[in-house]
């Protein structure tokens, strides 16, 4: 009994890693309707950076992380400014092609500056530390961490979607990009920070990921998939949605691992499919489209 | 100087030309109506004028500065506003969203606050924190024209206000028009219906595939001059 | 007053010349391993198999709509099953060629119940992670070599059909004479390739392919249906894919789940084949093949930078000349070698009053 109810905590942490990888891809389908292709090896890039900052400058990796926020955000916002606002449209293929080139040039990009080595971004005794809850349970302090913060990015975003005004903006042009131009909302201007704030998310996501686990520049493509089963699973267009989306992922990919360690993706890919035939929008779909 | 000219304004859809050099001036505080049939360029004047729709710098002058270049969201901060066609409100938003957003890219220095909105159209103030997609037809348009005062512009644009709405709701809409030129300013006021356009309008255009058929003041025409300008049957 | 009449056309002046002039070429390449080295057979092998995967992917990235990015699912189905086919049912190569294309047509079926639940770019994420589930699903398959693949015996391949009959008329020796097969069957695939899809545009379904492409909703209330038209297009590239899957494998003898269901190889490549080249035409994959081939065999030494490079290169394309390089050519010099389009030709010239 105990044995199941440690699988679901484990993978109900494990959830938290995973919404936040989904959160940015969730945000930026959310104001522009673009599916970005290059997200997860963006999540791997942004864990390069910290390590990048770690080692140039000797500092720990809060005050790397630190650091790379406002760097993402430059990059994001370069990114979707300069190049990806070029792609938006009815067409679907350009965004998904450019996307998939900037995947491409990313991976091998930092593999010809970091070479294809594992990394670590390595965080102190904290990595190791954990709290006994009794019953032989006990949660890692990092995992906690990683779903607590998930859910407190929730909080912030969502803080920011209903009470500021740059929030109104986003949605507003979510709904109608043509009239909100003639709010005197700049669509090119709100979805560079729209990808400037994905990426800052994206960067907390790396954070987590460098310290729980190896990291190299050719699992981005993995973390997009990860990311894209949260989104679906919980739905288009609601981030407490994409949380529990996430969960739903971690806790099918650690029974999966339970029963034997090679089916631990498998399971979670399972998972995705079988709730995209039972429920194809999603289980907490947004009312309109 | 007149305080928004268009000059020999041309737009194109593609290979489709709409609009053949029309030439019109609105003056400061002025109500100008212009009106037309279905398919006479009314609309994609207004989409010209707001940027939707960029062409030739000079062929819009705003304020003495050529406008016809600039990007929607640009023009709005000089303060032309628009209240589109259709409402086209955001329906995730509430209504009293919807009228903070209008004041996203200017707030002006004019009299038009949130307040001042609910004074004006007592009965959204009721209904501030709805979706606005549950508000009737005629609510929907008061909160359409809210989120456009709600930047102070100089002009206001007014797409088919009255279209799809019942008689006695249209009487209140425009009834709110003596109001809004109370605080200076200027109104274009694009209608299919003739009568409401004609009654608040200081100055009146008829629009006929894609040029003007008739400039001036309404007092000064017939009805029979406006019925061929718009139909354009022969005399 | 004359009515005016009017006869439809696809065909231009350019069109028939080359229709005599790709008969001549198709006639060349089958004579030239006759005649060529090794190596170019090797080349022109890759080239052709290549091109047909980017056909593939253009009929239904380009013309249904249908932006996938797991067509490696079906590559690696076809691949894995020509060595089930030959290892364990001890079945003629060729003939396990087709049979992989059953079972990637198959099951294309229950795959498309799942992935055609996603639209437009969902769509795209939605094929990836089923092509996903077929790698991790093959790697669990043992007698297939698990996770690490396995490797075709040299008696399977040279068990070819028709490598006996080279041998003896022509006295070649066997690792020749086994290119010369590959290379026929690639050949044979690649053009089969085309004409399937240029036959498949032309035909009524292929019409309405163009009208979904046009206004998925305007289609379907000229009573095209769209769902079946595209689900059609999916099992019919999925089956020729995975025959093409069982040649590549068949060719390299050498299978492991990782390779086989390469997004980057039977995916990134193919579109890039296609966006350099101009998407949404017949002629494009052909230009874009021949490029990639070009920029292959002289930067591929580069290793990351060759593929920076190509990311890059489709990124500018799309964004500054989304045609790709057979629209622009078409464009400025009106060129149509596959006549798809069908223009209105006036059969009376004399002047009509149209009533205007």
């Amino acid at each position: 009994m105990n044995g199941w109810l440690n699988i679901l905590i484990q993978g109900t942490l494990l959830g938290g890693l995973y919404a936040l990888f989904a959160i940015g891809l969730s945000l930026i389908f959310g104001i522009m309707r673009l599916v970005n292709l290059a997200h997860g090896d963006l999540i791997v890039l942004a864990a390069f950076v910290i390590l990048a900052v770690m080692t140039s400058f000797g500092v720990d990796v809060l005050t790397a992380l630190a650091i790379s926020l406002p760097v993402m955000f430059a990059v994001g916002f370069v990114l979707q400014y300069v190049i990806l606002n070029r792609t938006l449209g009815r067409d679907i293929l350009p965004p998904l092609l450019v996307t998939f080139g900037f995947s491409i040039i990313i991976q091998n990009g930092l593999q010809e500056a970091f070479s294809a080595d594992s990394q670590r971004l390595s965080a102190g005794a904290i990595e190791t530390a954990s709290i006994q809850l009794g019953g032989g349970l006990a949660v890692g302090v990092m995992p906690l961490l990683t779903l607590l913060t998930a859910i407190g990015v929730i909080f912030a975003l969502n803080a920011l979607f209903y009470w500021a005004p740059l929030g109104r903006a986003f949605r507003a042009t979510s709904d109608d990009p043509m009239t909100a131009q003639l709010m005197g909302i700049d669509n090119r201007r709100i979805f560079a920070i729209a990808m400037g704030i994905a990426m800052i998310v994206t960067a907390i996501a790396a954070f987590y990921l460098g310290i729980r686990a190896n990291f190299d520049p050719s699992i981005g493509p993995a973390r997009l998939i990860y990311a894209f089963e949260a989104v679906i699973i919980g739905g288009l267009g609601s981030l407490w949605g994409t949380l529990i989306g996430g969960i739903i992922l971690g806790v099918a990919q650690t029974i999966g691992a339970h029963i034997n360690p090679e089916w631990q993706i498998l399971a979670g890919h399972v998972a995705f499919l079988v709730i995209l035939l039972l429920r194809p929008r999603g289980l907490f779909p947004r009312a309109f489209d | 100087m007149s305080l928004l000219e268009t000059r020999d304004l041309t737009a194109h859809y593609r290979d489709f030309q709409a609009l053949f050099g029309v030439n019109t001036r609105l003056e400061e505080g002025d109500t100008l109506a212009v009106i037309g049939a279905n398919g006479a360029g009314k609309s994609t004047y207004l989409r010209s004028i707001t940027g939707l729709l960029p062409g030739a710098p000079w062929s819009i002058v705003f304020n003495g500065e050529p406008i016809g270049h600039l990007p929607a969201a640009e023009i709005m901060k000089r303060g032309i506003a628009l209240v589109p066609e259709g409402r086209r409100l955001f329906p995730s938003l509430t209504v009293e969203e919807n009228l903070q957003v209008g004041a996203y890219g200017r707030t002006g220095d004019g009299a038009w606050n949130i307040a001042g909105i609910y004074s004006l159209f007592p009965r959204l103030k009721e209904r501030r924190h709805q979706a606005s997609t549950t508000l009737s037809g005629g609510e929907q348009q008061m909160v359409a024209i809210g989120r456009a005062l709600m930047s102070n512009p100089r002009v206001l644009l007014c797409d088919e206000i009255s279209l799809g709405l019942a008689p006695i709701i249209i009487r209140d809409i425009y009834q709110a028009l003596p109001r809004i030129k109370a605080t200076g300013t200027s109104v274009v006021i694009v209608e299919q219906d003739i009568q409401q356009a004609m009654k608040v309008a200081d100055r009146l255009y008829c629009f006929q595939k894609g040029r003007i058929s008739l400039a001036g003041s309404p007092a000064a025409f017939s009805r029979d001059e406006i019925h061929h300008a718009y139909f354009g049957t022969r005399q | 007053m004359q009515q005016p009449r009017y006869r439809i056309e696809t065909a231009v002046e350019a069109t028939r010349i080359f229709a005599f002039a790709g008969i001549g070429l198709v006639v060349v390449l089958v004579l030239l391993p006759f005649f060529a080295g090794r190596g170019l057979v090797q080349d022109l092998i890759f080239v052709f198999y290549m091109l047909a995967l980017a056909q593939l992917w253009n009929l239904l990235a380009g013309y249904a709509g249908l932006v996938s990015v797991g067509q490696q699912a079906f590559v690696g189905l076809g691949g894995y099953m020509l060595f089930a086919f030959t290892v364990y049912g001890g079945i003629d190569p060729l003939l396990a060629i087709v049979l992989a294309g059953v079972v990637a047509f198959l099951l294309a079926f229950p795959t498309a119940l799942v992935v055609f639940r996603l639209r437009g770019a969902y769509f795209a994420i939605g094929t990836w992670v089923v092509a996903e589930v077929y790698r991790l699903v093959f790697a669990q398959v043992k007698p297939l070599g698990g996770g690490t693949g396995t490797s075709l015996s040299v008696g399977v391949i040279n068990g070819l059909f028709g490598i006996d009959f080279l041998r003896e008329v022509f006295g070649l020796r066997t690792s020749l004479a086994r290119d010369m097969v590959m290379y026929w069957t690639a050949l044979a695939l690649a053009v089969g390739t085309v004409l399937v899809v240029y036959f498949l545009l032309r035909s009524r379904r292929g019409l309405g392919l163009a009208a979904i492409r046009d206004s998925e909703v305007a289609a379907e209330s000229v009573g095209v249906d769209s769902f079946r038209t595209k689900l059609w297009v999916y099992v019919l590239t999925a089956g020729i894919t995975g025959m093409v899957g069982a040649l590549i494998y068949l060719q390299t003898a050498r299978i492991s789940p990782d390779a086989a269901f390469s997004v980057l190889q039977w995916t990134a490549y193919v579109i890039f084949i296609v966006v350099i080249g101009g998407i949404g035409t017949i002629e494009g994959p052909i230009v874009g093949v021949l490029i990639f081939y070009l920029l292959q065999n002289y930067l591929a030494g580069f290793g990351t930078w060759y593929l920076i490079l190509l990311g890059a290169l489709a990124i500018v394309i799309m964004l500054f000349a989304p045609s790709g390089i057979w629209g622009y050519v078409s464009a400025r010099f009106n060129l149509v070698l596959f006549p798809l389009r069908r223009r209105l030709v006036r059969l009376n010239t004399e002047k009509v009053d149209s009533g205007e």
